[in-house]
């Protein structure tokens, strides 16, 4: 069975920083991106697989494809997933898939959403699902850059 | 005339702009976006659509990006599909060279057919190291 070494909330999903630090950091060799809309446009899709290093697989799911690859990883799969909202690991966690950590990494200044933490915003509705996810055991921390040490967001919520 | 606009992280879209400025002078019609930490990147996009629909005047826009496949670049590259009245061309690796050569081309009338590829090229060929260049110059004299 393979594993999840990295589970990343960014807005942005797949981008340069992702892409270069993360994946030597954490050995990952698969990136499985969970978001419905981004699923269901190819050209998004064609987009975001330029990024992808050549080694690395790729793959781009909605909820329900993605709750299922990820609760039964292919052997020798490291797997890093990526989502825009903290919404959509608490619909994967629903569906079956479980995680040690969750770490957030991008969540800019939407109108809806309040300053959290320097520069990670958050809705009172996500901060809810943050709630609920942490209550799973999960622990969850803001870690944007990699080398920039990470914050444990018990205390903030 | 053909439109600039240059999208960066951080204030570099200002800067390179600052220097260019100084080899050559105030110019028109650009625009620089830059992303900072904990922007919206749905308004950055908005941001980003709405300094290509200004600057196309009919002869399209040439977009200038830092990075192939970061945020400016995914983004540029995103709202195609939605700006198909309007004519880009994007190209990433933004340099000093690469936009000297921009601005000159539109100067001299280019299209932005021929910009983009003349930007691309002064960009690549800008990337020299001295005494590689000082040998290359060594061997073509003792020719």
């Amino acid at each position: 069975m393979g594993e999840i070494v990295l589970a990343r909330i960014d807005d942005r999903l797949i981008h340069g920083q992702v892409m270069t630090a993360w994946l030597q950091f954490t050995g990952g060799n698969h990136i499985v991106i969970v978001d419905d809309a981004t699923a269901g446009d190819e050209f998004t899709k064609s987009i975001m697989s330029m990024a992808v290093p050549n080694g690395i697989k790729l793959s781009i799911l909605g909820v329900a494809d993605g709750a299922k690859l990820l609760a039964n990883i292919p052997d020798g799969h490291k797997v890093i997933v990526l989502a825009k909202e903290p919404q959509t690991y608490w619909q994967l966690i629903e569906n079956g898939v479980s995680f040690d950590e969750i770490i957030i990494g991008g969540m800019g200044a939407r109108k809806d959403r309040k300053t959290f933490y320097k520069n990670i915003s958050a809705s009172e509705e996500e901060k809810e699902t943050f709630r609920n996810i942490v209550s799973k055991n999960v622990k969850m921390k803001i870690h944007v850059i990699l080398d920039q040490g990470s914050q444990a967001i018990e205390g903030l919520l | 005339m053909t439109g600039i606009l240059i999208v960066t992280h951080g204030e570099m879209a200002a800067g390179i702009m600052d220097s260019l400025s100084l080899i050559m002078g105030e110019q028109e019609q650009y625009q620089t976006l830059g992303l900072k930490h904990g922007d919206d990147i749905v308004e950055f996009s908005e941001k980003i659509q709405a300094g290509i629909c200004q600057l196309d005047q009919g002869d399209g826009v040439l977009v200038l990006v830092d990075l192939f496949s970061a945020s400016p670049y995914n983004q540029a590259a995103l709202c195609f599909n939605k700006l198909k009245d309007h004519s880009y061309r994007l190209i990433s690796g933004v340099n000093l060279p690469m936009i000297i050569e921009a601005f000159n081309q539109r100067m001299i009338g280019s299209d932005l057919e021929t910009m983009y590829q003349a930007a691309m090229a002064a960009g690549k060929d800008g990337i020299k190291e001295f005494l590689e260049e000082m040998a290359k110059l060594e061997k073509n004299t003792r020719v």
